[in-house]
Formats: structure tokens, sequence, C-alpha cells
């Protein structure tokens, strides 16, 4: 039996926040935590790390295994001070699958969010899962964060050489050795 | 890793408001570099912003909030939608009063809210209106966009009963909150 997510639940708890919109820094995330608790300061527009690595983000899907699964429509990045070449976002499982992503698209917009739909939108059931964001270049930027990479490593994150665009299997992937957060965001709703 | 249960308990207010433990905002603008939260204009006459907002615990909501800032005109209503749009309890269309304050109102009932994900409304009908917010930030614009937070004009009459939002490109967040227990008592 599946249930319909949260008006119906009257249990005491519910789990972690979940508010429609699911980031790098927001509550979901494992490596949002680590930005405040080592103070890593304001984001700021960066330059990406390494041209056509991937990094990968993990995230929880709150709410109870027979909760009806959640749709995301797109993915919103913060574009920083300078574009250029092609991003491409998108959500793996826990074992290096692609669930789904956006597609290459060129990057476009500076100091602003870029939206970029998924094809469909995609199903999304409680559980574990990795944002993930590959740029095919190092001058293109995004408002990102910058802890040691020991830091960002420790909460999970995850990166992937000359892995642009995302792939069908990430299961190479290793312990990132890059300081780089950057902002981004899935969305359910299409107006956002 | 199989999908799994998700049951981390977590704390839970007694007012929910945008730097609550139950809608954590406070750490997304702490780590976009938002400065203090500063009594700020409303941008437009009727416009409404929905501002998800997640209930943690069941409970009885008997009141709703906003922060005034340093000046206060026109009216506001400040309002809860479910994750569906529909509005579930709601301020009513009020005159702002009291400046540098929050300004409660209590339900008519109270109301009682489900864990779940909802939305918090707030409407200004006058823009000379000002709320405690944060405007974010020196690196980014459209913060809003990136938090899930929705908007709508038109309002000055009041928030409707089912919303019909669009794209919030704005950086502006004011602070309002939902007040629960056994009785209404005014923050």
């Amino acid at each position: 039996m599946t249930y319909a997510r949260n008006l119906q639940q009257t249990y005491a708890d519910a789990g972690d926040p979940d508010r429609f919109a699911t980031s790098t820094i927001s509550p979901e995330s494992e490596v949002a935590n680590i930005l405040i608790s080592h103070n890593v300061g304001a984001g700021a527009s960066g330059t990406w790390p390494v041209a056509s690595t991937a990094l990968f983000f993990p995230f929880t899907v709150t709410g109870n295994a027979d909760e009806a699964p959640r749709a995301y429509t797109g993915a919103i990045v913060m574009n920083g001070a300078a574009v250029s070449g092609n991003i491409d976002v998108g959500i793996y499982d826990p074992l290096g699958n692609l669930i789904a992503h956006t597609g290459s698209t060129a990057q476009a917009g500076t100091t602003a969010p870029q939206r970029i739909n998924f094809a469909t939108p995609v199903q999304l059931k409680p559980g574990r899962y990795y944002l993930a964001i590959a740029m095919d270049n190092i001058t293109g930027t995004t408002v990102r964060w910058a802890p040691t990479a020991q830091t960002a490593r420790g909460a999970g994150v995850r990166s992937l050489a000359s892995f642009f665009p995302l792939a069908a299997s990430a299961a190479a992937w290793v312990g990132t050795t890059q300081a780089y957060v950057p902002w981004v965001t899935i969305v359910e709703n299409g107006a956002s | 890793m199989a999908d799994g249960i998700t049951l981390k308990p977590q704390p839970t207010g007694w007012n929910y408001l945008n730097l609550s433990s139950d809608d954590v905002f406070a750490g997304e603008e702490y780590a976009i570099g938002a400065t203090a939260a500063v009594s700020t204009a409303w941008p437009t006459a009727g416009l409404a912003l929905y501002i998800p907002l997640y209930v943690s615990a069941p409970g009885n909501a008997v009141g709703i909030f906003w922060q005034n800032g340093t000046a206060v005109a026109g009216n506001v209503e400040c309002a809860i939608f479910d994750e569906y749009g529909n509005k579930v309890a709601t301020s009513g269309v009020v005159a702002a009063a009291g400046t540098s304050a929050p300004q409660y109102v209590a339900f008519a009932s109270p109301v009682q809210l489900t864990c779940g994900r909802y939305y918090i409304a707030l409407m200004a009908s006058n823009a000379t209106q000002t709320f405690l917010a944060w405007t974010t930030s020196a690196a980014a614009t459209n913060v809003n966009r990136m938090l899930g937070v929705l908007e709508q004009t038109g309002l000055s009459a009041g928030l409707p009963a089912s919303f019909t939002p669009v794209t919030s490109a704005r950086s502006l967040l004011p602070i309002c909150g939902i007040s629960f227990g056994p009785s209404s008592v005014a923050i």
C-alpha cells in the first residue's frame, strides 16, 4: 500500500525538513552542515575546479518508504560571475546509476539562477541519492563554497574525472579531492 | 543501499518561523552570507510570497505572526497553505500595526496541522509596509528560486483560497511564523 505524502501522516515525526527545493546547502544535503560547522563562510563565485570532472553530493529524500514518490521537475544552478561552456546536472542512486539528468546545456546568465528542466519529472521515493553536476571547462563559474577537500570527502562528496556529460554509471567514483561545493538545487514546482 | 526509512528525530518548536528548527532557512541564510535581517519595504502592493515550511510534529496551531519593520501601512494577511496550494488557516486581512515588533493574530479556531509540508504565505497591500527580512546576497541574485519560494501578485484584497504561484525572482525572505500551543498567547 502506498500512502500519499505528508498530509495523511499523523505520526509524531516525519523526519528531516523538506520544502520543495533540495539543494547542496539545504538540510537534506550531507555537505550542508559542514559549511556551517567548519565556518566556511559565504558562498562566492568560483571557477569549476577541473574540466569535465563531475561532483556528487549525497542527499536524502525524507519520509517513510511507503510514501508516494516525489516528482522533481528540474534543476537550478546559481551561476557565478562568468559563464562558459556547458553544464550537466543529474541524480544518481547510491550505487552510481544515473536516474535522470538535464543533459549537456550551455551555461547562461551571470550571477543568477539558471533553470534546466528534466525531460520529464523524475520520481524519487524516500531514500538516499546523489545530486551530480559537471562542467566541461574551467572558465565557467558557480556560486560555490570552498571547504577543505577533506571535510567535503568526510561528508560523502564524491567525484569522477572525465565524466562530461553525465553517463549511465558512475560506479568508478571516488571520495572527492575537490574543495568545491556549487549551489545547485532540484525543485518540484515548475514555477520555481 | 536500499531505499530506506528516514526517521531521524529533530527538534520542533512552539513557534515556527523562517529561522526555527523546523524551517531551517537559518542555515542557508548563513551559508549564503546574509547579514542580519533588517526592516525592508514590501516590493509591490498586493504581492504574496509563499515560503516553504515543514511541520515535523503534529500540533495545534493557534495563531500566526510576522515581524513588522520600522514602518507599517495598509493591510497584511499571513496564512498557511498545504502543499497543494489550498489555504488551511489565515490571519485574515488585518491592518498592520506596531513598528519594529511582531504582530500576532490568533486564528478564529485552532487548526490541527499534521506532519508534512506547507507554505506560509505573507501578503501586504501597501508597498510602504515594512517587514523584518533577509535580503541576500553579495554573490547571488534571485535567491528565492533556490529556496523554493514562490509568489503571486494582485492580491491586495487578500490571499486566495487556492494559490496560482509563479517564479519569485527576488532575494527577499521576511520573517513570519506559526504559534502552536494549547492556548493562544501572543508571542
